[in-house]
This record gives structure tokens, sequence and C-alpha cells, in this order.
């Protein structure tokens, strides 16, 4: 949880020479490789076009609503799971509706099999599953507990809420090492779908781009399985995607 | 009834992709001296949690990593190499350094006509704009 808030206490002055001064955090983030931030001077693109440069985050270029309420946790609260993933959610430091939405976007918050190794409520492959569990238990051991063991647990929509909720803490932290100081769940669904590079790279496109133009590496297929269609934008895909979490998706991913 | 409750869900949805739209910012121009490079990464890595390409404050990998790369990386041109590394632009403007050998020329797999140049965004940020 605590590493969630440090993250969350980064400036959003732009500078030159190195990126925004940073609080260190005292409590390591398991599995993301520890972060040295050299502050630098006023950035010379500040005021540029006369927005003056305001550090908002991503290509929405939010960075700005408040974690709370929203339709996505009201979808995800009407599953019987629905409160243990919520409690999970902020032990981890995540607004719980950046969970809700995931799931929302996943799997309309049903526990259901996908391709491949792809499965349940948060459809997370069996890697990155495997990895953001063990990253999640070495982070809160607490929440050992009450996790279903083992691959089985990634059919349990409880315990991959844990699963997953450590990956949109890790792809919001990756967004802010990027550059982008305050990472929306629009911003995040990016990590989610593509990775950390195509998350960051989505997060720093123009909105007329081609996801496939911008995804370079991700073939027709890939990007088909993923739900972009040929031709769309980076602003078509944040609008279809804004337009499934509703009024979560200008909202914080921690808290 | 349906019929109408479907209006009334269409225009919530747009009235959310208009909201997404008006925050999103746009390109102002393209950064002279800076061209495109992208990572030499396989589609694999890029959906591997656990892989992540380091920025660094100076041309040396003892020296501090100050974020992480995207898929396209904005580098000095000409290209400024020192000790294998590459100068690059951080998102933010500032000046960081990657390790050349992890670079290639942009080429898109599914959009083999689109470019890629380095540009400086309407919230002062630097992006990536990519024409045909």
């Amino acid at each position: 949880m605590e590493a969630g808030k440090t993250a969350l206490a980064q400036t959003t002055s732009l500078l030159s020479g190195g990126p925004p001064v940073q609080v260190v955090p005292y409590v390591p983030e398991p599995g993301v490789p520890g972060l040295t931030i050299t502050p630098g001077t006023a950035n010379p693109f500040a005021g540029a076009d006369g927005s003056g440069g305001s550090g908002s985050g991503g290509t929405s270029g939010t960075g700005g609503g408040t974690a709370g309420d929203s339709d996505a946790l009201g979808t995800m609260l009407g599953q019987s799971w629905g409160l243990t993933a919520v409690s999970n959610a902020t032990a981890l430091g995540v607004n719980p509706s950046a969970l809700a939405a995931t799931c929302v976007v996943e799997s309309g918050c049903q526990n259901v099999a996908g391709s491949g190794t792809v499965a349940g409520a948060f459809q997370m492959t069996a890697s990155t599953y495997t990895a953001m569990i063990n990253a999640a238990l070495a982070q809160n051991p607490a929440l050992a507990s009450q996790i279903v063991p083992g691959l089985a647990g990634q059919m349990d929509p409880a315990t991959e809420s844990i699963a997953a909720s450590e990956y949109l803490l890790q792809g919001a932290q990756y967004l802010q090492a990027n550059g982008v100081s305050d990472p929306t769940v629009l911003d995040v669904r990016g990590y989610y779908n593509f990775g950390p590079a195509g998350g960051a790279a989505i997060a720093n496109a123009s909105p007329d781009a081609t996801m496939s133009s911008v995804l370079y590496n991700y073939s027709a297929a890939t990007l088909a399985s993923n739900g972009v269609t040929p031709g769309e934008t980076v602003a078509q895909w944040q609008a279809s995607v804004a337009a499934k979490i509703g009024n979560a998706s200008t909202q914080p991913v921690t808290i | 009834m349906p019929k109408k409750l479907s209006h009334v869900a269409a225009a919530a949805i747009c009235l959310i992709a208009a909201q997404a739209n008006a925050e999103r910012p746009h390109v102002v121009r393209v950064i002279p001296g800076y061209t495109c490079k992208v990572l030499n990464i396989t589609e694999a890595q890029s959906m591997d949690p656990t892989f992540h390409t380091p920025y660094f404050s100076q041309p040396s990998a003892g020296s501090p990593v100050v974020g992480f790369a995207g898929l396209e990386v904005a580098v000095k041109s000409p290209l400024h190499t020192v000790n294998g590394f590459d100068e690059a632009m951080f998102p933010n403007g500032g000046t960081v350094w990657i390790q050349a050998n992890l670079l290639k020329d942009y080429h898109s797999v599914s959009d083999p006509t689109a470019k890629c140049v380095p540009v400086l965004m309407s919230n002062g940020r630097q992006g990536f704009d990519f024409p045909h």
C-alpha cells in the first residue's frame, strides 16, 4: 500500500537534463527494477504552444480524476467475490474502480476461460498471473492466507484480483517511469493489453496515429485478438475502451 | 422501450468518447534534431511485464536509471553515440542515454507505409507522430 502512495506523490513539474524530482520509495516494489531519478532544469518545451506544459499524463492527457465510486465498481461489487476484490486492491494501493474497470472490459466480471493460457475474470495469461501473484505476495505477505495456490488461482476471481491489482500498480509505476505523472485507468489499459513498452508507446503517441503504426512489432493477428481493428487510431481505440469503462476511465490507478 | 434505451446508451457512450477526445493532447510540431528509433524486441518481449529497457542519466550502464523506454525512442540526429550509448530525449524533454545495440530503425510489421517522427505535443511533452 505504501509503495503505491509514494508513487502517487511524484511531482508533475517538467524538467530537462533529467526527469521530474521524485520522492524515493521507502518500500521497494517487488518485480520492478529500482530507479534513481536525477532532477534536471526547467523543461524547454513548457509553454512552447502557450499551454504551459501542464504535465498531464499520457495520451488521454487528463491525469486527473479522483479515485472512488464508478459504474464499473458497481458491476464488480455485484459479484460474490467483488467485496474481497475491493479489499485486495486497496491492500496493494490500487484504486478499486481501476480494478473493476479491468474486469468489466476483460470479461464483464465473469469468471470465464480465454484463448491459450488466458483465463479468469481478469483474463491474465498464466505467465503474467504467476509473475504478478508472486510480486503481490512479496509486497503484502498477509494476502497469502486467502489465495487459491498455484495456477488454480487464476480461475478464482478473488485470487486473480490480487494479481490483476499488482499488474495495474506496476503499470502505473512503469508509465510514471516513462514520464506520465499520474496515470489514469485509460492510460494503464494500454499497458494491461500490450505490455510495458507498448503501454508507454500508446501514452506518448499522437491520437491520430494508427494503433498498428505505434505498436510496430505487433502482428495484425495479435492486434485483432486484442480488439484492434485495421486502421483504428489511438483516439478511436481509447474512445472505445473509455466507452466500456465508463466514468472510471479518468480516475487514477493508485490511491 | 428497448429502442429508447439503446438511444440513451448510445448517447452516453458518445458523451464519454467526446469527453475523452476533448482532453486529449494534439501534435504541435516536429522536433528538429531528433529521429525515431524503436526497441529491437519481439512481440513476446513487448508483452512480458518483467521486460524493461532502461534509460540512463549518463552514457554508462553504471549511471543511475532515470526511466524506462516505450517502443519508440527519440534519438539525437545525427546520432550521438558515446561508449555504446545513444543520446535520446525523455518524454519531458530531458536528455537520457540508451544502449545503442537495443535499437533499430522504425518499421511497422502491420502498417508498413507508416513513418515515425518525434513531435512536441500540446501538453508540453515529447511524443511521436506516425504519418503515412
